[in-house]
């Protein structure tokens, strides 16, 4: 239980953050274009978090990912608050990352770009795509998907099953559009993170 | 489905995870934990947590204690006297040592000053109590507290000595409420007590201008402003 008085609440947040903060920013660098952007909102997040600790329940991940999720929502109608938190943090304007995630490592051959994976996900409508990032990269039960997303667990067990058809469907007309031998990706643990240019995280 | 058993197409999208949460750069780290440290701490913008904590900036403790050092040894001045202050008003207004507008000149010169740092406020008596100095307040009046609300409270006034020409009147009474960490010499007003109160502008002052009511204090505050 969260408890009230400042001492124990400052120590019950610190442990939330302890245990969750990588968590979180892996599930915001998943989702936005720029380091800075997945910084904020995890910043954000936890700053949400923090005042509404009491609400915080037994296994505060997927609340936090809803709180991560509302907080991107935000950012991409391009809120004042953020925009402004952004110029604050940067000293110059940031430059657009490219869509394509880039590799940690010049010397990989896997390059994500040639991924059907990757591309059929891109095919999906949002919340498709949402869905399964939540199984596939947060690896997340239906049960913990219907904590973040605020529904019932039979509606994501619905709604997953469609979306991984949809998906399946997706990759075969990636595989059809794709000429020359297909890539096997490598398996992606291990490098540092894929999405965000390494040179603009340091 | 068609796929044959134990394969799993999303098996395609999890080789291809563009982040593994063991290898964040630690500077993204950092960032954010300073971020959330500096929010955390100064939560002026806009949270309702109400929190008893230490004052983090020590400069506002330091100014406390040089300001009640001074009244005890009856200086009576705040550590940033206005050199030449008129004796009639007794001194100079303290300013803040966190960088919050002094309180000057406006109120005639002497003013108990709040000095915030990190949303906890501190009043320093720059003035000496007596009836003396009681009678130069701009208002002092024996009343019943009807409301306390953060620093603002709220009297139903039973007597006035001297302005606080209404029924009720609202202060800011820093340092009285119990959201400070120190009060200087101020009682904690409560709800549905007595007390008599003395200031300036819509100041309640501390350092023995307001205290609980007693009717010999009562009966000196009579006589010192002539009521």
């Amino acid at each position: 239980m969260i408890r009230s008085d400042t001492a124990s609440r400052r120590a019950s947040f610190d442990g939330l953050y302890e245990r969750h903060h990588r968590a979180v920013l892996a599930f915001a660098l998943r989702r936005t274009r720029t380091a800075a952007d997945a910084e904020d909102a995890t910043s954000e997040t936890f700053i949400i978090a923090w005042r509404r600790l009491e609400t915080a329940p037994p296994e505060p991940l997927p609340w936090l990912y809803g709180i991560t999720r509302r907080v991107l929502a935000n950012q991409r109608r391009g809120t004042g608050r953020l925009e402004r938190l952004r110029v604050r943090l940067r000293a110059q304007p940031l430059e657009p990352v490219v869509p394509s995630p880039a590799s940690a490592d010049p010397t990989d051959p896997f390059d994500p770009d040639d991924s059907p994976a990757f591309a059929a996900l891109a095919r999906l409508r949002a919340d498709d795509q949402e869905l399964l990032r939540l199984v596939a990269w947060e690896e997340f039960s239906h049960s913990q998907i219907a904590m973040v997303l605020g529904i019932s667990v039979n509606a994501v067990a619905i709604r997953v099953h469609r979306a991984r058809g949809r998906f399946v469907q997706a990759l075969e007309e990636e595989g059809r559009k794709g000429s020359g031998p297909s890539r096997t990706p490598g398996p992606v643990k291990g490098r540092t993170f894929g999405r965000i240019r390494r040179e603009q995280m340091e | 489905m068609s796929e044959p058993a134990g394969t799993d197409p999303l098996d395609e999208l999890r080789r291809v995870n563009p982040v593994d949460p063991d290898r964040l750069p630690s500077a993204s780290l950092a960032r954010i934990s300073a971020r959330i440290q500096e929010d955390i701490m100064e939560p002026s913008r806009g949270t309702t947590v109400r929190r008893r904590t230490l004052i983090p900036a020590a400069a506002g403790v330091a100014i406390a204690a040089i300001a009640l050092v001074a009244f005890v040894g009856g200086r009576g001045l705040g550590p940033a006297a206005t050199p030449g202050a008129t004796g009639a008003t007794g001194g100079a207004a303290a300013t803040g040592g966190t960088g919050g507008a002094p309180a000057t000149g406006s109120t005639g010169g002497a003013a108990a000053t709040a000095i915030t740092g990190g949303g906890a406020g501190l009043a320093s008596c720059v003035e000496r109590y007596s009836p003396e100095t009681l009678a130069k307040r701009s208002f002092a009046f024996d009343g019943t507290v009807t409301a306390v609300s953060g620093d603002e409270v709220t009297f139903k006034i039973g007597r006035r000595f001297k302005g606080a020409e209404a029924d009720s009147i609202t202060l800011t009474a820093t340092g009285m409420t119990g959201t400070a960490i120190t009060s200087a010499g101020g009682p904690n007003l409560a709800v549905g007590e007595r007390y008599l109160v003395a200031g300036e502008d819509a100041f309640a002052w501390a350092c023995g201008f307001t205290q609980t009511y007693d009717p010999t204090v009562a009966a000196q505050w009579a006589q010192a402003t002539g009521s």
